[in-house]
């Protein structure tokens, strides 16, 4: 992944932490907080290199706490390992189909919830966990799972305009006409 | 298995993330603040859009509506104007009454309006930010509430910003009583998680308490934080709880806490302050 498309992922993260943070990401009937962070990290996990996405996943999770009531540093852990386990296994999954990509997405932010509340209990704090928690899983899951492919695709196509493609090499140059020598 | 300077950047991280985690409450807070700068040019952005919109409303709506909500407004001022008139003399008869019994003399609450600026984006909590900080004389424990009723409390200060844990946050329970009963009881939050912002409970209620649906719950007053008589919120069915031993209730919020926009702080009386401290 390009360097400009890395910086730019990044300003996306901030963006969605202050729109989640605005409180425009509310889901109605359930109640629930949407996150798509996790659906962005992906992305990274699966396209950019293991410092690109540790380093997203670090920034967002900043970012996240910052404005949250969570203590600095919970959400920043719970990304990172997250990010990491799909960083592992990209090798192994079929990482370009949209299915792949929707549940992987859904088991990621999965992971980064029960990792946040883990590390929260650890650490002496006392989330509002119930069965809402279990609604609000629901939600996530079916958020980023419809959200990752369609990063996929935008940021492919991004990565695309963003950089040059690499030319193959030949021998044969369209642009030189050789013109014989007819005798006039 | 990851190379080495992979290992390495892996620790970095998840260590970066545990020094963090574990750095006393407030200074990790401080340190939010600072994170909190980055957002600070959307904010700008998001406040230039909703002041254009607003002023793009203002071109459309009628100058009659206008002139009618005016007048409505003016009606109301004049109404609420004799009502306070009113509340005044009773007040200071119920003063008059208190200092002849002995009682503690109340003093008058010091408001300030203050904005919600963000809220809260984790599923595990209920908070927002205020516009409103230790520059506008915030501090920590402040009680926050709407015309409807109570709110939360602040949390912690920034300079121009505060934090609030609502009703229903781990971090703000409030003695509660029943307004025609005078049973007494905790307000906790709800078992179900965050009670999508309108469900509390109330829980350690006498097993005598009468708990019919629609009864209103006010806060006690003995906390030594929130004043007391402010509305909670009414009862919507109860239970036996402690293998019998105490009550508890469902609580249905006066206010809610998921469309607030603007919020009154108590502040502190700094002299007051002084007199209890010395």
């Amino acid at each position: 992944m390009s360097r400009i498309t890395f910086v730019l992922l990044l300003v996306i993260a901030a963006l969605f932490t202050f729109i989640e943070g605005r409180g425009l990401t509310r889901e109605g009937f359930l109640g629930a907080r949407l996150d798509w962070i996790p659906a962005l990290l992906l992305y990274v996990a699966f396209r950019g290199s293991c410092a690109q996405a540790l380093g997203l996943a670090a920034c967002a999770g900043l970012f996240r706490d910052s404005l949250s009531a969570n203590p600095l540093g919970v959400s920043l852990i719970a990304y990172a390992l997250a990010t990491l386990a799909a960083y592992r296994l990209r090798e192994l999954l079929m990482r370009d189909l949209p299915l792949v990509q929707a549940l992987v997405a859904g088991i990621a932010v999965g992971l980064f919830q029960v990792v946040s509340i883990l590390a929260l209990w650890i650490f002496g704090y006392a989330p509002l966990v119930g069965w809402e928690t279990l609604a609000h899983l629901v939600v996530l899951f079916g958020c980023n799972a419809v959200m990752a492919p369609l990063f996929f695709v935008m940021f492919d196509w991004l990565e695309s305009e963003l950089t040059y493609k690499e030319q193959p090499y030949s021998e044969l140059r369209p642009e030189v006409e050789i013109r014989r020598n007819t005798g006039h | 298995m990851l190379h080495r300077p992979k290992k390495l950047l892996v620790a970095a991280v998840l260590g970066l993330g545990l020094i963090l985690v574990l750095l006393p409450a407030g200074l990790n807070d401080r340190i939010k603040g600072i994170v909190g700068w980055f957002h600070l040019p959307f904010k700008g952005v998001a406040d230039g859009l909703e002041e254009t919109g607003r002023r793009a409303g203002t071109w459309v709506t009628p100058r009659t509506d206008l002139q009618d909500e005016i007048d409505r407004l003016r009606r109301d001022n004049r109404r609420l104007r004799l009502r306070a008139l009113e509340t005044a003399e009773t007040f200071k008869e119920n003063e008059r009454l208190r200092e002849s019994v002995g009682w503690k003399v109340r003093q008058p609450w010091n408001l300030l309006m203050a904005k919600v600026i963000v809220r809260e984006p984790a599923n595990f909590w209920q908070s927002f930010h205020l516009d409103a900080g230790s520059e506008q004389g915030v501090s920590i424990d402040d009680p926050v509430l709407t015309d409807q009723g109570l709110a939360g409390k602040v949390v912690f200060v920034w300079a121009h910003r505060s934090r609030v844990a609502l009703l229903g946050d781990s971090r703000c329970k409030v003695a509660a009583m029943l307004a025609v009963s005078g049973h007494t009881g905790s307000v906790v939050p709800s078992s179900s998680g965050t009670g999508r912002g309108r469900i509390v409970e109330m829980k350690y209620l006498p097993n005598e308490a009468p708990l019919e649906q629609g009864l209103e719950v006010v806060t006690r007053g003995t906390g030594g934080i929130f004043p007391r008589g402010i509305r909670i919120g009414r009862i919507i069915d109860g239970r036996p709880e402690n293998y019998g031993l105490s009550s508890a209730a469902r609580v249905r919020l006066w206010v809610d806490l998921e469309r607030l926009t603007d919020v009154w702080i108590i502040l502190r009386d700094p002299e007051t302050e002084e007199g209890a401290q010395g």
